[in-house]
């Protein structure tokens, strides 16, 4: 296995879509107000987002399931979503533990305010998630992608995933007992290359 | 006679070896595996390297331990044992000395990650011991990106051997570690633990690390270690490869040699070749000895603050001692009020912040290193642990994440005694108050005489002026007309020794009206003397004008920055109470609606002058909360907006009963509110809190991941006649139905109602509960229903 690819995002190219704002904050689409916009500067100060990602080989085992590299995944919905698909990238994206003690810190100060940063900070998350999606499919034909969680694919999956794209070495991320990622605001995800598309990879 | 090895990292420039985890795949390794296990399986290779280190020029070999430690290895005391006889072997013909080897553990401390502090020193300490049996010549402490890690880690190896401790970080582009210390931080935190050498590895290449070592170099007076990477790893046909080759390698990093780092190694992607060539690069360089700095500094776990000529606010707020919040906080162990103060010294200008916990009856030892972590939760001004109980100072120091002032120690022997040896093994600036057996001397003479003692004992544990505030103590000028002078007195003479000093201001007016006059007049006089930092209460607007305008008049203010932005905030043309745009006076129904808390807690005191505290609720509180539930419920406000004007009616709320007559203030049993066990989702719960509160519902929170026993212990105790449960997970909700059936069991009396994003008001009956809540004002209505009931 290669090393994985490590990357701090830039905040500027990090656009939370208004059905992510308006699904975490409760509020109508396209709906803004002072609050939001003052919680939302400070969420940009705090934040130090990166991402990691590894390439891996797909294969399909005759007894069935999926192997992503040496990685072994039995969900039909994965198997679903990589149809057409030979590689996959395999990454983590995090909005960092800055971020982590900020939300913190605004919970223990103001509920109200901890409602609006972390939903923020959710779709900001997302938005990571986006960017790095963004950066890996340039000139390849991706398939939509997949995160522990979605469909019948494990939260236990994370583990692995972790280790693999070595988030816990370059972005600190890390898995408590109960599944959930430390820093909170973290994604990891799966992202199939389409094979057809691969006479075209630039 | 032969120099130890301490010696020859304060005197000499010596090498430390490079990268090894390339070069044991370069072997032939099997990429995924870990290369510690190498130093059972194949220890020729581990050896042969080690052995092209050492001849390159390395002085000291680091074993192969990094990855190494009880969390990871049952058998780490066997892969210690054979890394270091590994080293050993390749280091001996050498002469080159060779290193413990202790890295990051790969987990997060609390309170983020899982991570006890203790555990965490219990994990090093086990490294340390295997290391120093197996004839470690030094420990290196490396690639560490969290400030309170690396004091768990340095802890360690101070309390398991005496080796040589090196300490490097890991700084981003940003000069920060990941958990935000930056270079003036780490070095107050270590020296204060007493390492021998201090610096920076891995992240990235020799030329992003130079602003970083100028950082470094300006502050601490040890010698200072580089091991920088071959720049900036990429990703060639599926790769990782390195940009530097050795002779460039070689080429950038002497140029930190020549900038002061007299300790040189290589991170990733270096190689023994890298070694040799730094090596050659830098022999004919000048040796630059590390400058003693003489710097008093205090850190948090983000950055230093220097005690020096711009004086230091010290704010006094978090201290029970005539305050009853705080002791009411303290008894309740409901810290927010505090943690509110906090942040409003700091926002008020607060350098650092005392923190005093001392209320009879209750446990120092164990509430001041709580209150310290949850104040630096919330702000990151470093503190002030402020005891009279060394035991108390002991814990709370041994837990805070940067290095902290200590209040306080005195000229009494048994003082110092207990003291000392705790700044010698924390770390930390001592305020030192100058009296002693025989009281407090009523001459300014004799307080420079017990100063001068303190600093004759201190020496003893190698603690030196830098490491002192000395307190010449305020007495109240009311009771001796004198007083006042003799502590001015006081200030000047120790000032001109080159004493740094520090004044409790506030004492000064003790007993005396108008006490802020007279606490601002003197503060200007002792700051005019050269008083460095003052305990006061930064909230006082004469008390900062005395601060603001004398760094202004003394040059201490760049630009004059300082002072127009103190005098923007409190200029005298802007009302207390701002208005609306139209121009007529803000209401407290406004201000609920609009969300503004510290308006309406104000506009709320203000109705008290001349409405009774039922007057204020039924005339104001509760329309504004009546006219806010009916447009969220019109889906003309949302749920941020509903959220911020609970909060703004709870705060009005809390001022009313402040006023309320004791009778009328009577406690009623409060609503408990917990998130079930395993789920630690809190926000829905947290809604719900806020608004019951902005209703005047009190509410008892048990947090998040609350087990089913502790509800129902709780629900007894507290008399709670209603238990409000919610939980978000799917996986969750079986602990959900346990403690509704624990509840029903053993608290028949008890009514529960649920609520959560996975909840149905079918499946909120089936598993037993009283009431479903769909959302936070269900949960509202739902209580009132309730009460109103009964």
């Amino acid at each position: 296995m290669a090393g994985a690819l490590y990357l701090p995002l830039v905040k500027e190219d990090m656009h939370p879509t208004e059905a992510e704002l308006a699904a975490r904050l409760h509020v109508p689409l396209g709906y803004r107000d002072a609050a939001m916009e003052e919680t939302e500067r400070a969420l940009l100060c705090e934040i130090r987002p990166a991402m990691t990602a590894v390439r891996v080989k797909i294969s399909r085992p005759e007894g069935g399931g999926l192997l992503l590299g040496d990685l072994p995944v039995c969900s039909k919905g994965l198997e679903k979503n990589l149809e057409g698909c030979g590689e996959a990238f395999l990454f983590a994206v995090t909005l960092g533990l800055c971020c982590e003690r900020w939300l913190k810190k605004v919970s223990l100060l103001s509920p109200a305010k901890h409602f609006l940063a972390d939903g923020l900070a959710s779709a900001y998350a997302e938005a990571a998630a986006d960017l790095a999606d963004a950066i890996l499919s340039k000139d390849l034909d991706t398939a939509p992608r997949f995160s522990p969680g979605y469909g019948d694919l494990p939260l236990s999956i994370q583990k692995d995933l972790i280790r693999v794209t070595e988030a816990n070495k370059y972005l600190h991320i890390e898995l408590k007992d109960n599944l959930l990622m430390v820093p909170q605001k973290s994604v990891t995800a799966i992202l199939g290359i389409r094979t057809s598309a691969e006479g075209r990879e630039k | 006679m032969k120099k130890s090895l301490k010696q020859r990292i304060r005197t000499e420039r010596l090498y430390f070896d490079g990268g090894f985890g390339t070069m044991v795949q370069s072997r032939g390794l099997p990429p995924g595996t870990p290369p510690e296990l190498w130093n059972i399986e194949r220890p020729e290779v581990i050896e042969e390297i080690h052995r092209a280190y050492a001849a390159a020029g390395s002085h000291i070999i680091t074993a192969n331990t990094f990855g190494v430690n009880c969390e990871k290895y049952e058998n780490y005391e066997a892969l210690i044992h054979a890394a270091i006889a590994n080293a050993r072997r390749a280091a001996a013909p050498f002469g080159a000395y060779v290193a413990l080897d202790i890295g990051p553990t790969g987990k997060l401390l609390k309170p983020y990650g899982t991570l006890d502090f203790e555990d965490a020193v219990e994990i090093f300490a086990r490294s340390v011991h295997a290391g120093y049996a197996a004839g470690a010549d030094l420990v290196i402490i490396e690639t560490m990106n969290d400030s309170l890690e690396t004091k768990a880690a340095v802890l360690a190896a101070k309390e398991c051997c005496d080796l040589p401790l090196i300490v490097t970080n890991v700084y981003d582009e940003s000069g920060k570690l990941m958990t935000g210390a930056d270079p003036l931080a780490m070095v107050a935190l270590l020296e204060g633990l007493g390492v021998d050498a201090i610096g920076m590895n891995c992240a990235f290449g020799p030329d992003k690390m130079a602003p970083i070592l100028r950082e470094l170099l300006k502050h601490t007076s040890l010698p200072v270690a580089v091991q920088p990477n071959a720049g900036l790893p990429f990703l060639k046909d599926g790769k990782t490869c390195f940009p530097l080759d050795a002779e460039e390698f070689a080429k950038e990093t002497a140029r930190l040699c020549e900038m002061g780092a007299m300790l040189l190694g290589g991170c990733c992607g270096t190689t023994p070749e890298c070694i040799r060539a730094l090596a050659l690069a830098t022999k004919d360089m000048p040796y630059r000895a590390p400058k003693k700095k003489n710097e008093t500094v205090v850190s948090s776990y983000t950055h230093g603050v220097i005690i020096d000529k711009k004086p230091i606010l010290i704010g006094e707020r978090i201290n029970p001692t005539g305050k009853k919040r705080v002791k009411e906080a303290l008894q309740s162990r409901n810290l927010s009020y505090i943690l509110e103060e906090a942040t409003a010294q700091a926002e008020d200008g607060a350098h650092i912040l005392d923190v005093n916990v001392g209320v009879p009856g209750l446990p120092e030892k164990e509430l001041l290193p709580l209150v310290a972590d949850a104040v630096a939760q919330v702000t990151d001004a470093p503190l002030q642990l402020d005891s009279s109980d060394p035991e108390a100072l002991a814990a709370a120091l041994r837990a805070y994440n940067g290095k902290a002032l200590i209040n306080s120690v005195s000229g009494k022997q048994e003082s110092m005694d207990k003291v000392f040896p705790l700044v010698k093994k924390y770390g930390g600036v001592l305020v030192a108050l100058t009296m002693d057996e025989g009281g407090i001397p009523t001459t300014a003479e004799a307080r420079v005489a017990i100063a001068k003692r303190i600093l004759a004992e201190g020496k003893k544990y190698g603690l030196s002026k830098k490491d002192f505030l000395f307190d010449p103590l305020c007495m109240t000028v009311s009771a001796d007309k004198e007083s006042a002078n003799i502590t001015l007195k006081a200030v000047e003479m120790l000032t001109k020794l080159g004493l740094k000093t520090v004044l409790g201001v506030s004492n000064v007016s003790f007993g005396l009206p108008e006490r802020e006059r007279i606490n601002a007049a003197f503060y200007t006089a002792a700051l005019d003397r050269g008083l460095c930092a003052a305990i006061l209460n930064p909230h006082s607007a004469p008390m900062q004008n005395a601060y603001y305008t004398h760094c202004l008049l003394h040059g201490l203010d760049e630009g004059a920055e300082g002072y127009i932005a103190f005098v923007s905030e409190h200029s005298t043309a802007v009302p207390a109470v701002a208005t609306p745009a139209c121009g007529s006076a803000l209401t407290l129904k406004a201000a609920i609606e609009k969300g503004m808390k510290d308006e309406a807690e104000q506009l709320a005191k203000t109705l008290l002058k001349t409405e009774a505290p039922t007057e204020v609720i039924n005339g104001h509180i509760v329309p504004a909360l009546s006219a806010v539930g009916e447009r969220f419920e019109k889906k003309t406000l949302f749920l941020p907006g509903l959220l911020m004007s609970a909060e703004a009616a709870t705060r009005a709320f809390a001022a009313v009963k402040e006023a309320m007559p004791k009778k009328e203030a009577a406690k009623t049993p409060p609503i408990l509110l917990a998130t079930v066990k395993g789920d630690i989702h809190d926000i829905g719960k947290n809604i719900v809190k806020v608004l019951l509160e902005s209703y005047g519902f009190p509410v008892l929170d048990l947090g998040r991941d609350v087990a089913p026993e502790a509800v129902l212990s709780e629900a007894l105790a507290s008399g709670a006649p209603l238990v409000g449960l919610s939980a978000l997970m799917t996986t969750t909700v079986p602990a959900m139905e346990e403690t509704i059936k624990l509840l029903k069991k053993n608290a028949p009396h008890v009514k529960i109602m649920v609520g959560g994003a996975v909840l149905t008001a079918d499946f909120a009956a089936r598993i037993g509960a009283d009431f479903y809540c769909a959302d936070g004002m269900a949960a509202v209505h739902t209580v009132k229903k309730f009460f109103e009931g009964k």
